[in-house]
């Protein structure tokens, strides 16, 4: 039923439309009703999307391949969990994915922000309704996942890369994240329309930035596992543009998250904020482009792509209308307080957010480099590892260092001689690690061993700010369990801030162990053969061959020992997709995770004598990688987990102000009250 | 496009016009005007916010302290400067319950007797 699919998609268009007009008109003039109207169109358009979303995923669910969209990226041999995936496989189903999310998201943003931000929400209908319309008009006219054909008997499939789990949850994380973050960026141009610059739109909006902040995060990480086990080079993040597309929003928001505590604790840095947060959705709307324009194959199969020149266009107009909208609130947005001390920790906060900004705008130059070569010189360039390598140690580095010191900083002003107190023992074993770790052979990269060092520091102040805290509180008479657990309750932005920290530590001695101490050889092996790599003995034993529901296996069998010591056997190979008439590599992974290391076999050349050409890799400390992202997930659900004291605060509140706006003829009651209760 | 999906299509229509309506459909009161705070009572929340920010600058100040972050010259003068400010918002807040600032008063309601008996 694709007629109902594009009928649906026509109705959420009119719909947003009416949001976008209407509601801008009813924030104008002041009109409840309408206002209420043009909310339930947003509401009204999610539900057209879904149903849109329903009819492509009825026709992906079952092969109707008179849906070109379906015809192009599924067959009847795929796997139904990739069938359901491939939904968002293609341009215009990740599309109408991210329409989907985004009027869900905009349609609750505004049913549960009606009491928090009475001056704000007005406008943020129309500024929703205008950034569904522009997905909308894509969908309608540029790139329908509806279009036509005359029925094939079969699909084309989906690109063998892509039929993976981990593949299966990347992109909607990340367009969680992103639509997510359009959120806190819909309510900031809100306040700058509505002139309400004060922190009140921040506060309604912190756990959606927070929860969209941690699809992304989490996301990446998700895309980083994929690259490792599918793409099968050895390594987990080759700064490529699409890996960097998701990067550089998030090193944005990581800033915002920070500044605008500044901002709630002491009203200040309002103009960073809307500048931190306007940045943050325009890269998640340039990552879009980037991975959807066909800009990065070259800027000729930009000019032929289909939405290129419609996503520039728009995130021009949302960069310059966001621009003016804030120089012309500039003297509104301006802050009474003043930093007290350049020791503080909302100045700690204010370098951690220049070295982040400054890591996301570094990316980006990699990013649009070799864009802004092509089409001035007509020369192609690349910009490569070591470029991005190299400000990544020099910015990441200090931000890691900052993470250790910024929590023993008090808020407003400290003193030197309170912080060397404080970080005398975190730095005592970090200079220990250090030491220890050099004479057992770190200091071969000394990057590695100044962010080992560096990391011991930040893990020995977070497990210090925990024992410090569950102590006082114990202290005041509960159990040791108790009072690690109220400590965490009653200070969840606090300490899930900690744990994510910890997080960031896991992931840089990941990437430090396989950046500088993986090992690799590669070698040609007839069967019988053997290779050792790092203690591995790897024997080759010959070839396998075997069919899966959608393709044939070939895998070289190898045996694996260890100190003489059997482990097993590993294989690695190649598969043949039948429909989609391509190859993939099948990586082999053998993980201890005793050693902490990950063993990793590619086979990618299967010669007619019997031999194969086979990389075995060792990549240690590879899985705290992974680690790092359940312990990132941990943190951000205790950070987001709502807070009942902050509701109680919220409502009592509200409630004191609807005392306040009553209070005259409440005072005239009490006064007439009053003689006869003397 | 085919019976099916047209039907379906115009029932979607349907339910999404009834919906984006009903606002009109569900309530007939004559006030149209958007619950919007008026100057006053702006002020008035953001006095109250200002308090619970002094009230939690405070709590933290004290946490701070007992955990050695700060010394005790710093804590002595800043725990000063927060009670001073929390003590001035809940004071403020206090004098705006008996006489509403910039509360427009009605000429014969009760806002202007009240005003005027405070």
């Amino acid at each position: 039923m694709p007629g109902l699919g594009r009928a649906a998609l026509a109705l959420a268009l009119v719909l947003l439309l009416y949001a976008a007009v209407v509601g801008g008109y009813a924030a104008w003039k002041g009109r409840r009703r309408l206002l209420e109207s043009a909310q339930s169109a947003l509401m009204a358009a999610f539900g057209a999307t879904a149903v849109a979303t329903a009819v492509l995923f009825l026709a992906l669910a079952f092969n109707d391949f008179s849906f070109r969209y379906a015809w192009e990226h599924t067959s009847r041999d795929l796997p139904v969990i990739y069938r359901i995936s491939s939904l968002w496989g293609g341009q215009e189903g990740s599309l109408l994915l991210w329409m989907l999310v985004l009027t869900l998201t905009a349609a609750a943003a505004v049913a549960f922000n009606r009491k928090l931000v009475t001056g704000v929400l007005p406008w943020a209908t129309p500024i929703f309704g205008a950034i569904g319309a522009f997905f909308a008009i894509v969908l309608v006219f540029v790139s329908t996942p509806f279009a036509t054909q005359a029925l094939p008997p079969d699909g084309l499939g989906l690109n063998p890369s892509l039929q993976n789990a981990y593949m299966a949850a990347h992109p909607p994380l990340l367009y969680l994240g992103y639509v997510g973050l359009t959120v806190p960026f819909v309510f900031a141009m809100a306040a700058l329309v509505s002139r309400r610059v004060d922190e009140r739109w921040i506060v309604a909006t912190r756990r959606w930035t927070l929860f969209a902040w941690a699809a992304l995060g989490f996301g990446i990480l998700l895309g980083a596992k994929w690259a490792y086990e599918e793409v099968g080079w050895g390594g987990w993040y080759a700064w490529d543009p699409v890996e960097n597309a998701a990067l550089m929003p998030w090193l944005v928001a990581t800033a915002y998250l920070h500044s605008v505590m500044i901002q709630e604790k002491k009203n200040m840095l309002r103009v960073w904020n809307v500048i931190l947060i306007s940045l943050t959705f325009s890269l998640a709307l340039f990552g879009t482009f980037l991975t959807r324009s066909g800009v990065l194959n070259s800027i000729h199969s930009f000019a032929e792509s289909s939405i290129g020149s419609w996503f520039l266009g728009f995130i021009a107009v949302v960069t310059l209308g966001s621009t003016v909208l804030i120089v012309s609130r500039l003297p509104s947005l301006r802050a009474r307080a003043k930093l007290e001390s350049m020791l503080s920790r909302e100045a700690a906060f204010l370098y951690n957010n220049l070295f982040l900004v400054a890591l996301a705008l570094t990316v980006l130059w990699g990013v649009a480099w070799p864009l802004v070569s092509e089409a001035v010189r007509g020369v192609a360039v690349t910009v490569g590892a070591p470029y991005y390598d190299f400000f990544a140690i020099i910015f990441g580095l200090p931000i890691v260092l900052l993470m250790g010191i910024a929590p023993f900083i008090a808020w407003r002003r400290s003193s030197w001689r309170a912080l060397a107190r404080q970080v005398a023992a975190p730095a005592g074993v970090a200079v220990v690690a250090g030491v220890l770790l050099a004479i057992g052979g770190a200091a071969s990269s000394v990057p590695a061993l100044v962010g080992y060092t560096f990391s011991a520091f930040v893990l020995a102040a977070i497990v210090s700010e925990f024992a410090r805290g569950t102590k006082a509180r114990h202290t005041n008479g509960r159990s040791w369990a108790s009072a690690f657990t109220g400590l965490v309750g009653r200070n969840r932005r606090r300490y899930g801030g900690y744990i994510v920290h910890a997080s960031i530590v896991l992931l840089l001695i990941g990437a430090a162990g396989v950046g500088a101490f993986s090992s690799s050889k590669l070698v040609q092996l007839a069967p019988g053969d053997d290779v050792s790599v790092k203690g591995y003995t790897l024997t080759y034993l010959g070839v396998e061959q075997g069919h899966t529901q959608n393709a044939t296996e070939v895998r070289a069998l190898l045996a694996v020992s260890r100190g003489g010591n059997d482990k097993g056997t590993i294989s690695a190979g190649r598969n043949r997709y039948f429909a989609e008439d391509q190859t993939s590599n099948e990586i082999g992974l053998r993980t201890d995770w005793l050693r902490g290391e990950d063993l990793f076999v590619i086979a990618d050349r299967f010669d007619p004598d019997g031999t194969v050409f086979v990389q075995v890799i060792v990549n240690p400390l590879v899985n705290l990688i992974w680690l790092a992202g359940i312990v990132f997930v941990l943190g951000s659900l205790i950070t987001l987990w709502p807070d009942a004291r902050e509701q109680r605060r919220i409502a009592e509140r509200l409630e004191a102000l609807a005392t306040f706006r009553s209070g005259p003829a409440g005072r005239i009651a009490d006064r007439q009250v009053a003689p006869t209760t003397r | 496009m085919s019976t099916v999906a047209f039907v379906l299509a115009a029932l979607l229509g349907f339910v999404c016009i009834v919906v984006v309506a009903w606002p009109y459909l569900r309530s007939h009161e004559r006030d149209d005007g958007l619950d919007a705070l008026d100057a006053a009572e702006a002020e008035q929340l953001a006095l109250l916010e200002a308090r619970d920010r002094a009230i939690a600058a405070l709590q933290e100040l004290e946490i701070d302290h007992r955990e050695g972050k700060i010394t005790d010259a710093d804590y002595r003068v800043l725990v000063n400067q927060l009670r001073s400010e929390a003590a001035a918002s809940i004071a403020t807040i206090d004098a705006a319950r008996v006489e509403p600032p910039s509360k427009p008063a009605k000429p014969d309601g009760p806002a202007s007797q009240d005003t005027g008996d405070s």
